[in-house]
């Protein structure tokens, strides 16, 4: 019986969980040992780091193995990017193709997933709260940032060492990051990702040139 | 194969077609880069066990959570002893969930309810190969899969080691796990029938 090249969706969701926990453990833990006043920003940072670098190293190694098989010459176009992100990328680690597509002048695109797989283990959205990650590749690590939740504080966020829904958001970023990079990497890209209270989770692919 | 076993593997065969699948390279890229953040983040270089000892913690809870779809999906009925449950492990649960042909069999010693499972392709083991030194020697790499079946046995009440015996990353010709029957749980709500 010859392999085909497929495993459980299950199994890899539970598998990318793990490693989510596993970066998030690592840092609260790390972070009780830390008596300085700002030690919860200092943990959502590291956080952030860790999951996205971790996410980057994900996505430069599997576009090795998806890019492999793409007859493309040259550097891909804004719509080739994200054309191939909703569907060969989704299909790849979702099993599933992007739910929508929406785009603004070929330039700024968002990729809806009413259902987005690696939440389902989390608790639905109430009211009107939203989950964003705000992440400008063009500016590096040092002028990211995580966007307040309508000034919600990041430590009454998070309990203890156990993931939430923002740190899905990030690795999956970070994958989306790592991916793109190949596909496009002299322009210009911002990448984010927001969940909204009716449980769509949006990744959009920001390619306008960023205003110094 | 037994008229038993053969139809176990029809069933994981058909539990596997009938959900919902995505890439084997994505699945082994992300072991992976988990894998190495891990021997990264070792304080001592040579603790290899440690990880060892991470990922098989890691698969127990991943097993515990995948029981529930085994049971919804598989069509196996409950296994009654522990061959039943080694043959539903290999048969069954490495089919449906890694896409793996394994197979198994008793091993023969006096005084043991052990098994021996052994399959050749390995989805975690793409794209890897284990330099010489410490961890070739002490990393079994896919421990994760032990802890996967031990956390789901322990879910339906059968304690159970499960360990490596043979691993082609470290250049045998085979991957074997040697499962061993610990005991059972007590049941704490029995209906009778």
């Amino acid at each position: 019986m010859s392999h085909n090249g497929l495993v459980s969706e299950s199994v890899v969701a539970a598998l990318n969980m793990e490693l989510i926990s596993y970066v998030v453990v690592r840092h609260t833990l790390r972070g009780e040992d830390s008596l300085i006043d700002n030690s919860g920003n200092e943990i959502e940072l590291n956080i952030h780091k860790g999951l996205e670098g971790l996410g980057l190293l994900v996505g430069l190694r599997l576009s090795e193995r998806l890019l492999y098989r793409q007859p493309s010459f040259g550097e891909w176009t804004p719509p080739g990017v994200s054309q191939f992100v909703a569907r060969q990328f989704w299909k790849t680690a979702f099993g599933k193709r992007i739910d929508r597509l929406m785009h603004m002048n070929d330039i700024y695109f968002c990729l809806i997933d009413k259902n987005f797989q690696w939440l389902q283990g989390f608790p639905k959205m109430r009211g009107e709260r939203i989950v964003s990650t705000t992440v400008l590749s063009a500016y590096g690590y040092s002028g990211e940032t995580v966007a307040e939740d309508e000034g919600a504080s990041p430590r009454t966020e998070r309990l203890g060492s156990v993931p939430i829904h923002k740190d899905v958001l990030i690795y999956t970023v970070g994958i989306l990051k790592g991916l793109i990079r190949v596909m496009y990497p002299t322009g210009s890209i911002e990448i984010h990702a927001n969940l909204n209270n009716e449980n769509e989770t949006q990744f959009v692919l920001d390619f306008r040139s960023p205003t110094a | 194969m037994s008229a038993g076993a053969l139809n176990f593997s029809n069933e994981g065969e058909k539990a596997f077609e009938s959900g919902e699948k995505v890439s084997a390279e994505f699945f082994a890229i992300t072991y992976g880069a988990l894998v190495q953040q891990m021997v990264a983040d070792l304080v001592q270089e040579e603790d290899v066990e440690v990880v060892n000892q991470q990922l098989d913690a890691m698969g127990r809870r991943i097993g515990s959570r995948l029981i529930e779809e085994y049971s919804v999906r598989s069509g196996v009925p409950a296994c009654r002893t522990f061959a039943q449950a080694a043959d539903a492990v290999a048969l069954v649960g490495l089919r449906m969930f890694l896409n793996v042909t394994a197979t198994v069999e008793p091993l023969r010693e006096v005084g043991t309810d052990a098994f021996s499972i052994k399959f050749a392709e390995n989805p975690l083991a793409l794209f890897v190969e284990l330099p010489e030194g410490p961890l070739r020697e002490r990393l079994w790499y896919s421990n994760v899969i032990c802890g996967v079946v031990v956390g789901a046995l322990g879910m339906v009440g059968f304690l159970a080691e499960a360990t490596f015996a043979r691993d082609m990353l470290r250049g045998d010709t085979i991957n074997e796990i040697l499962l061993c029957f610990k005991g059972r749980e007590k049941e704490t709500f029995q209906i009778e029938r």
